[in-house]
């Protein structure tokens, strides 16, 4: 037993300092999981991931963000619409139309035409817990349905949520 | 003969291995010293947050690069940006204060920064605190107004033995040996109040005056005049406060859209500094386990050898027991030599640990710019001399044991 003592004391420390080493590997593989919404909306995924469109509702305006795919959803992807015309079913209310118009970044060197972030306004926004949104758009040159789920967003390849 | 004299003739009967076991635990000590004292002074320059600053207005390159030179007067900024964009960046809703910079510069190994006077009159460091001239605070005289005036901070100041009147001339390049603006003489009006932060570690002149210094090329001059073709090396930038005090929520907006641009970006020290730290920790971490092993493994040493010395010094203690000694003298004894070892090697490796920092504080001063401390008393400083007498007493312990069941009859038999 005694001379047992000092490998069974290494062994210790080495399963501690082990331990500890993986706790840390395994908070840096959950923090790169899922996609990040840098501002704070919901996420929805455009064709096959090509691109997302990031919503945000504040008050009666809504605010869609045009970005990236997989990742890359820190990139914004400027389109050529000047607007989009979106079918939004409001469980309870039935089916309404929203238009988003183009509103420019113009510290990003945006204008009209060339632009990832469109806006609308509309008095049932302010109320809306839920809704399903549907419309077109080409973005990256491609025509794409646009299907937009609020609040839960719309990801099918790696689930319902956006993060 | 008394307890310690015969404890301190032990020693000297075996100097060799005593000696060795000391030089080790100062090593290990020295190293761990050397480490925490490092880790705590870089942990107390770079984790005041923000320093006033809720975001820097800077050219695309590494944020973190950005950060420390804007923030921390170290490494080079990756570029500039236009004056212009500044401007639109400065009238958006939720920006409260946007104070563009200069940098690239520098004067007796600190940064000169050209910088809007709106800095030293208005600009919050700390919530509720501007920086302050006021001579019961430590600072002198007041801002610069003219263009030949400057302001020195406190810790520049200290260094330099600067007073009201002295002249200068700056640096191009933020490296020793950097052509000098030998024709530009420029006069310290102001020394601020020390602040605690690293704005005392820098040097502060108008704004234009950087475009004006002899030697820079016509299309640098001309930007003092021309906005159109002005550019600067930053801006610092402060977001609205909502409720609570809490940043604008629109930041995050904010900095997608700068960061959208082909040129520019924007970048919250408060999300970078972290990512630094954890870098860093982890370095930290393995030196300090390093070190902590060589410690412990030169305690292991040490209680081998005392286990090596009571073997050979068997018959000595027992004829002391026969003398009259009690197991818990001859316990003592050995106990005691331990600590003296340990002891020893301890206050050697504090004194090495120190003249390690001050000998790598020099040439890291050289590269980095960071200042560290070969006086600074750490944490591991305070607790060494009882971390000491507990890592004695624990090489000593068994040894000690040993020679309390020592057997009188037996080690005193007559060897055939």
């Amino acid at each position: 037993m005694k001379n047992r003592l000092p490998v069974l004391f290494v062994a210790f420390c080495t399963v501690l300092f082990l331990g500890k080493l993986s706790t840390y590997s395994n908070g840096a593989e959950e923090h790169h999981g899922g996609h990040e919404a840098h501002h704070g909306g919901v996420l929805n995924v455009i064709g096959e991931e090509v691109g997302h469109v990031e919503v945000r509702i504040e008050g009666d305006t809504l605010v869609a963000w045009f970005v990236g795919g997989g990742h890359d959803t820190n990139r914004a992807v400027p389109i050529k619409d000047k607007e989009i015309a979106l079918k939004v079913s409001v469980p309870g209310k039935g089916e309404m139309t929203l238009i988003l118009n183009a509103s420019p970044m113009k510290l990003a060197g945006e204008k009209v035409g060339h632009c990832s972030r469109f806006v609308a306004k509309a008095d049932w926004l302010r109320e809306v817990k839920e809704f399903q949104a549907r419309g077109e758009v080409v973005f990256k040159g491609i025509l794409h349905e646009l299907l937009i789920k609020y609040p839960k967003g719309h990801d099918p390849m790696h689930g319902q949520g956006s993060h | 003969m008394s307890f310690w004299r015969i404890v301190l003739k032990s020693l000297k009967h075996h100097h060799f291995s005593n000696g060795l076991a000391a030089i080790s635990i100062a090593m290990g000590v020295a190293l761990l010293v050397a480490v925490y004292s490092l880790k705590e002074q870089s942990h107390n320059t770079f984790t005041q947050v923000g320093l006033g600053v809720d975001a820097v207005l800077g050219p695309k390159g590494s944020p973190l690069q950005i950060v420390l030179n804007a923030v921390y007067h170290l490494e080079d900024m990756p570029g500039k940006i236009k004056w212009t964009y500044y401007r639109e960046v400065e009238k958006e809703p939720i920006v409260a204060q946007a104070i563009p910079f200069v940098v690239g510069h520098s004067y007796g190994g600190f940064r000169v920064n050209a910088i809007d006077g709106r800095f030293l009159t208005e600009f919050e460091y700390l919530p509720g605190k501007t920086f302050s001239f006021s001579e019961k605070l430590g600072g002198q005289g007041r801002p610069f107004i003219a263009p030949d005036e400057a302001v020195a901070g406190w810790a520049v100041a200290r260094r330099l033995n600067l007073k009201l009147g002295d002249t200068f001339s700056p640096v191009c390049g933020v490296k020793e040996g950097g052509p000098i603006h030998e024709k530009d003489i420029l006069r310290f009006v102001g020394i601020l109040a020390p602040t605690g932060t690293p704005h005392d570690r820098a040097i502060y002149i108008p704004l234009e005056t950087f475009y004006g210094l002899s030697g820079h090329p016509r299309e640098t001059v001309i930007m003092a005049h021309l906005e159109e073709y002005r550019e600067i090396s930053g801006a610092y930038i402060k977001i609205k406060r909502i409720r609570g005090g809490a940043l604008h929520p629109g930041i995050q907006d904010l900095k997608f859209e700068i960061n959208q641009s082909d040129r520019n970006q924007l970048v919250v020290p408060a999300e970078v500094m972290p990512r630094l730290h954890n870098i860093i920790g982890w370095v930290d971490r393995v030196l300090i386990t390093i070190a902590i092993m060589l410690t412990v493994l030169s305690a292991l040493f040490l209680f081998f050898s005392l286990l090596s010395a009571l073997r050979e010094m068997r018959r000595d203690l027992a004829l002391f027991r026969a003398l009259g000694a009690t197991r818990k003298t001859i316990m003592g004894l050995v106990i005691s030599e331990a600590l003296i070892i340990s002891l020893l090697g301890g206050l050697v490796g504090l004194a090495l640990g120190h003249c390690l920092i001050g000998v790598g504080a020099h040439f890291i001063k050289v590269e980095s710019g960071v200042d560290f401390s070969a006086g600074y008393l750490s944490m591991i400083d305070w607790l060494l001399v009882p971390a000491a007498i507990l890592l004695g007493i624990l090489a000593g312990l068994v040894p000690g044991i040993q020679a309390y069941r020592l057997g009188v009859l037996k080690n005193l038999s007559t060897v055939s």
